[in-house]
């Protein structure tokens, strides 16, 4: 799992996550996410287009984060989701707890 | 073996009303309403054949209860509302002259668990011997309490049956009835136990009422070797993922999701999903198994691992 800052815009952290999320990387994106939220930072955009594997650690990893950001008033959006991992995000249920958007920009205008 | 779903429901029986049945003859009839029929086979193949099974079947009311055998030979897991069923087909089989021996694992002793035992037919007939185990300290009371004054009007102390209760050490591996039986503790309030029944070279693993919170090494590893290369694997998956994450967290079961990867993870050949949410109606449980069946090939390439999903009165050959 690789994860890449690519800027800030309308008070949202613009990331992009590449790779996998599993049981062993999930840890490593929560923590990278706290030190973000500890900077400050309450609202984040997560561009997953490049994610190929998301296991039930990683969507339990991201629910966790949405959970912190909320107690903050904050939110967490996820967009790009390719066909595959967009498909585990309904099954999972998933795609009802955290917001799914088609692109960075659809959810940019979405930002509070 | 032959493993036999006598219960397959969590935590309550769930009924099955007229609104349902009314749905499903709907739906049944809307589907034939675009076929001819010219004969009745042609009705029995449309049945068989192109209704879904939500339409013209069910999964079923029972709580957990499942028998395992090989010839003659056989044991029960739990004794949920399954168990009435059972009893009543040993009595047909064995007859009522016959006095014959049970053995049943319990997982644990929540109420849905154990509330087929005063209904079970044979624990009323002399000269039946019953031999409960589990690994909870207080099967008896348990037993004797729920069969007392108020909550039943036949008290356990006047059963015919000679009824003993052997508590098991978790990871000690036991001989009952010709099976190679193991017992491990699972996370469940007030815990429960799983069970690993070998014979030969086939093995069944019992894991029901436990919620595993991630498929990472430290929380679900030593679960991988407990389901290591099992046949069959009956996987508590009352939930969807996000259910068990979020509204029904730490209560104790667990979800399709994970019983995939930890399936796939340990080798096992086929995962049936158990302990169905009440509240799920045979439709939206004919999803799950398609949705548990679609996420496992997203989630591996290898598609060797088969996945069912229990109903009262299914047979699987192991």
């Amino acid at each position: 799992m690789e994860i890449v800052n690519t800027g800030k815009e309308k008070n949202a952290v613009l990331l992009a996550v590449k790779g996998r999320i599993d049981a062993l990387s999930a840890p490593e994106f929560e923590k990278e996410l706290v030190e973000w939220i500890e900077k400050g930072e309450t609202n984040f955009i997560i561009d997953l287009g490049d994610l190929d594997y998301i296991s039930s650690a990683g969507l339990r990893s991201i629910l966790a984060t949405a959970k912190k950001l909320k107690a903050n008033e904050g939110q967490i959006l996820l967009s790009s989701l390719k066909d595959a991992v967009k498909e585990v995000f309904e099954i999972s249920g998933f795609s009802s707890i955290i917001p799914i958007y088609e692109s960075v920009e659809t959810a940019l205008a979405q930002m509070q | 073996m032959q493993v036999h779903f006598w219960g397959t429901r969590g935590s309550i029986p769930a009924s099955l009303d007229a609104d349902s049945i009314r749905h499903k003859v709907k739906a049944a009839l809307e589907i034939a309403a675009q076929k001819g029929f010219s004969s009745k086979s042609d009705i029995d193949a449309f049945i068989d054949n192109e209704l879904p099974f939500w339409a013209k079947g069910t999964y079923g009311t029972n709580t957990s209860c499942v028998e395992i055998r090989d010839g003659d030979d056989f044991i029960l897991c739990d004794a949920g509302s399954g168990l009435r069923d059972f009893g009543n087909y040993a009595v047909r089989t064995y007859g009522k002259k016959s006095p014959t021996e049970f053995h049943i694992l319990i997982s644990h002793l929540h109420w849905d668990h154990i509330q087929g035992f005063p209904f079970f037919i044979p624990a009323f007939m002399e000269g039946t011997r019953i031999t409960v185990y589990g690994c909870h300290k207080d099967m008896y009371q348990a037993f004797s309490v729920q069969q007392s004054t108020p909550f039943f009007p036949i008290e356990y102390k006047n059963l015919g049956a000679e009824i003993r209760f052997i508590e098991l050490v978790p990871d000690e591996t036991y001989d009952i009835n010709g099976f190679k039986v193991t017992a491990k503790e699972q996370n469940h309030p007030g815990k429960s136990y799983g069970y690993r029944i070998e014979k030969g070279a086939k093995v069944v693993v019992y894991s029901t009422d436990s919620e595993h919170k991630s498929e990472s090494e430290e929380d679900s590893g030593h679960f991988v070797d407990f389901f290591r290369r099992a046949d069959l694997l009956i996987f508590d998956a009352q939930y969807s993922l996000a259910d068990a994450s979020t509204v029904k967290a730490d209560w104790g079961h667990s979800n399709n999701f994970i019983g995939v990867e930890l399936a796939q993870q340990a080798g096992v050949k086929h995962l049936c999903l158990f302990h169905n949410e009440p509240a799920s109606s045979d439709e939206n449980l004919d999803k799950f198994l398609l949705d548990t069946q679609r996420l496992a090939s997203l989630l591996t390439e290898d598609t060797a691992l088969q996945i069912s999903i229990a109903r009262d009165g299914m047979i699987i050959e192991v």
